[in-house]
């Protein structure tokens, strides 16, 4: 159900690079990114980083490794794109009923967000840092925009994680990040980040943190995209273009199954009551 | 190896044999009380993880294939009333179709969920409590083989049905009254179809055995017939003005459903119509009161996903 994606010509180039590089006794760079901060370069690979949802499809467990510098910890970052959610906040109407009564709205909210750290969140840097980089769930809510009771927006948007951590669209693992000694002066990092069957088709980034001193940077960045294939995503399309012409094949599908059980089990005598 | 499949309009992966399940249980009312069994399947959906209103549309869509079989079954046995059955379902394409506009504009609006879930209630409840009671004394009342038969009470409804005009003869119910009665009944089945998913037997069965005075066993078979018919209208139109129908579900609920409708079928043989009543109403009941819950107990989340997707 799952396949890695292009560039495989991409990646012979990286990796004649990267033999280079090593020979040569320099740090690897990853896809020419040298991102600053920590000093150090990093690679990072998603697999799968191409994921198909056919009818078989169950979520996937994407293995993410990279390297950080020596003495740093690690987070990794899987994030759908920032939008917009609608969402109703429920209360209760009348004294009795819990009903979704007003309409409140997150902007700059993530579908997706699977973090994976090698320590607890709160150690990896201060709240500046974290809120910059966009590390943990309170650097989420930093980052998002509110429209609704200015009062209520900490505990809603606590409420809002806790709807998407059910569903398994939020997810932060700390300390299940694994670090281990790499070439000299690095640290391989390893993680296993769960794609829910219900993430929503799109492309999400993912993104290795380094943290080391109480700084931290981004240092390095790839991508995974999801998408409906085969038969999911014929009849995906089916439904939303061709509406009409899908409902009545649905139909005709149901009759024909109904006939033919009513056939076999309607032979011999059959009097209802 | 996993036992899930994905369903692509419910964009989520449900277990094979729940939903095989869930299919064969509720396929299985509905042979035994010639109801589409929308009514379970609809909430039961909701609860493992499926958007209510793909849940609604998907099961419309099942119990085209549940009833498809039970009105095979019940056309042989020479127990559809046709002509009642035709005019319960000039009603239901009218409402049926209004039904799905109101989703259409309650969706915008996002309110569908609760709608649905208010709609339930109420007519659950008063179905489940009416059914209750009728059957209650009717076995407490001795032998009362069939409501036909029994001694026409003169509620205000019934007076209200013998005033009307337009009279006409169903020759296969044996009962005469006004062609307006079934057309009113076949709108507001078929409004309730389209909001709830369901085929709306769990009203009708009611309205035929209890009002209309029909033999139990014409009132399955006139109601399964009349359920095919506004479901197929309802999944069509679903389909086409909403893109909720998720055939794959669909697909899976109506392998477990059609043969639990046959298996429901024989079995409702051995029961007798009380027995029949009271159970399906304790069924009514316990759903309505498992909705009406969740709607009293402070929910794990206090919010919920909102004016559409």
């Amino acid at each position: 159900m799952t396949g890695r994606g292009a560039g495989v010509p991409g990646r012979a180039v990286a990796g004649l690079l990267l033999g280079l590089l090593v020979l040569a006794g320099t740090p690897a760079p990853a896809g020419g990114e040298t991102p600053g901060g920590t000093g150090a370069l990093a690679a990072l690979t998603v697999m799968p980083d191409d994921v198909r949802a056919d009818l078989l499809f169950n979520g996937a467990l994407l293995h993410v490794r990279g390297t950080i510098p020596e003495g740093g910890q690690a987070a990794i970052v899987c994030a759908g794109p920032g939008g917009r959610l609608k969402l109703r906040r429920k209360g209760r109407v009348w004294g009795l009923f819990w009903l979704n009564t007003g309409e409140i709205v997150f902007d700059d909210v993530p579908s997706l967000y699977l973090l994976c750290t090698s320590a607890p969140v709160a150690q990896l840097a201060p709240t500046v840092v974290l809120n910059r980089l966009g590390a943990g769930l309170d650097a989420l809510e930093s980052r998002a925009a509110f429209a609704g009771p200015a009062a209520e927006r900490r505990t809603l948007f606590g409420e809002m994680v806790r709807l998407k951590t059910g569903e398994g669209l939020y997810a932060v693992a700390e300390g299940a990040a694994r670090l281990r000694p790499g070439a000299p002066g690095t640290l391989d990092v390893a993680a296993d980040l769960f794609l829910p069957a219900r993430t929503p088709p799109g492309e999400f980034t993912v993104r290795l943190m380094s943290f080391r001193g109480g700084d931290g940077s981004v240092v390095a960045e790839s991508t995974v995209a999801l998408r409906q294939a085969g038969i999911a995503a014929f009849i995906s399309r089916m439904a939303h273009e061709r509406g009409l012409l899908y409902g009545i094949v649905s139909v005709v599908l149901a009759i024909a199954a109904g006939m033919l059980t009513g056939v076999v089990f309607g032979r011999g005598s059959r009097r209802p009551h | 190896m996993s036992f899930s499949v994905y369903l692509p309009i419910a964009g989520n992966a449900v277990n094979v044999f729940l939903l095989l399940g869930l299919g064969g249980v509720v396929g299985f009312l509905s042979g035994l009380f010639g109801v589409g069994g929308g009514f379970l399947m609809t909430p039961l959906l909701m609860m493992i993880g499926v958007p209510a209103t793909i849940a609604a549309a998907s099961d419309s869509n099942q119990i085209v294939a549940a009833s498809a079989s039970g009105t095979y079954a019940h056309a042989r046995a020479g127990s559809v009333d046709f002509r009642m059955a035709g005019l319960l379902l000039a009603g239901g394409l009218v409402g049926g179709s209004l039904g799905v506009v109101l989703i259409k504009l309650l969706r915008s609006a996002g309110e569908a969920g609760f709608v649905i879930t208010a709609t339930y209630i109420l007519m659950l409840g008063g179905v489940g409590s009416y059914m209750f009671f009728e059957s209650l004394q009717g076995l407490r009342g001795g032998r009362r083989p069939a409501p036909a038969d029994a001694e026409r009470r003169r509620s205000p409804a019934a007076r209200l049905v013998e005033s009307l005009p337009l009279k006409m003869h169903f020759a296969r119910s044996n009962v005469t009254f006004s062609a307006l009665v079934p057309l009113f009944f076949g709108v507001v089945v078929g409004i309730l179809a389209a909001i709830m998913g369901v085929g709306g037997g769990f009203i009708m069965v009611p309205v035929m055995v209890y009002l209309l005075r029909m033999p139990m066993h014409v009132v399955i078979g006139t109601s399964l017939f009349q359920i095919l018919a506004t479901c197929i209208n309802v999944t069509i139109l679903q389909a086409a003005v909403n893109h909720n129908v998720d055939v794959v579900l669909a697909l899976i609920l109506l392998i477990g459903s059609v043969v639990g409708a046959q298996l429901g079928a024989r079995f409702s043989k051995r029961l007798q119509a009380d027995q029949l009543k009271i159970l399906m109403s304790v069924i009514v009941l316990v759903v309505m009161l498992k909705m009406l819950l969740g709607l009293l107990l402070r929910p794990d989340v206090m919010v919920a996903y909102g004016g559409g997707h």
